[in-house]
């Protein structure tokens, strides 16, 4: 049974990084930017899996993690509604104003 | 046989990550991450992680990909509109990646990363059981953290929708 190198784990940990940063800075829509962040939470999380081998603390710590973002994208989606509603947009270049008025 | 399962895994990642990346299509982008989430509960569990596969999928899988679609849907000008988003900054965005992503590639080159060893300890009970003796602290504060951010979420998506 030959098993790819584990390092190739962290590879595509940093991969996912990568890839999440530059969605964050290139994507104009809110809900773009939060698929990018959810990347870079997820090569977290990969990353605590790989380096969780004897004791079950990186799985505990990633189980946290993956509960913290959830709490994330409820919190940002209910803003992003309420940013809608006064200015019918999620692109981020039109939200320069607090209020509409 | 492991080795073709991780390497389809793998591909399906990498597949996911390029459809996000490429695509300006908002709902396709989140259903990429969709596919990109599964496929990394299946590298949790090739990493012996079962439980937190399970996780990844009830809570990922299940729960923000929902959200991310009905934001999608709340968020669109009219309906049967497709929401679309534009590039800005590419290169920067690219130079900028792709220095990050090569540094970590060079930290991670040195690390020493031990083969996976099938353990026959009973993941779930022992998560369980450190959840309520080691990280008791932190499980009641992340309890709280949640029922307070699920309150506020639900307070403000009910303020939008009052005025």
């Amino acid at each position: 049974m030959s098993e790819l190198y584990p390092t190739y784990y962290l590879y595509l940990s940093a991969f996912l990084f990568g890839a999440g940063i530059f969605i964050v800075i290139s994507k104009r829509n809110v809900i773009f930017v939060l698929v990018g962040i959810e990347l870079i939470l997820n090569s977290a999380n990969l990353l605590l899996a790989t380096f969780s081998k004897a004791d079950l603390n990186g799985q505990t710590f990633a189980i946290f993690s993956i509960v913290l973002t959830v709490c994330e994208v409820a919190i940002a989606l209910a803003i992003l509604l309420n940013v809608y509603k006064t200015h019918r947009s999620s692109n981020l270049d039109e939200l320069n104003e607090l209020s509409n008025e | 046989m492991i080795q073709f399962i991780q390497i389809v895994f793998f591909l399906l990642t990498l597949i996911g990550v390029g459809v996000i990346v490429s695509t300006k299509n908002v709902i396709h982008s989140v259903y990429a991450l969709a596919l990109v989430l599964v496929s990394l509960a299946g590298i949790y569990v090739l990493l012996n992680a079962e439980l937190l596969a399970i996780v990844q999928i009830l809570l990922y899988a299940g729960g923000v990909v929902i959200l991310l679609v009905f934001g999608v849907m709340m968020t669109r000008r009219g309906s049967g509109e497709t929401l679309i988003s534009e590039s800005k900054n590419s290169i920067l965005a690219l130079i900028i990646s792709l220095a990050i992503f090569l540094l970590l590639v060079y930290l991670f080159s040195n690390a020493e990363v031990e083969a996976v060893n099938i353990s026959s300890i009973d993941q779930v009970k022992e998560i369980g059981v450190s959840f309520l003796t080691d990280h008791i602290v932190a499980f009641e504060l992340i309890a709280f953290v949640l029922l307070v951010a699920l309150v506020g979420a639900a307070y403000l998506a009910k303020m939008s929708s009052n005025e």
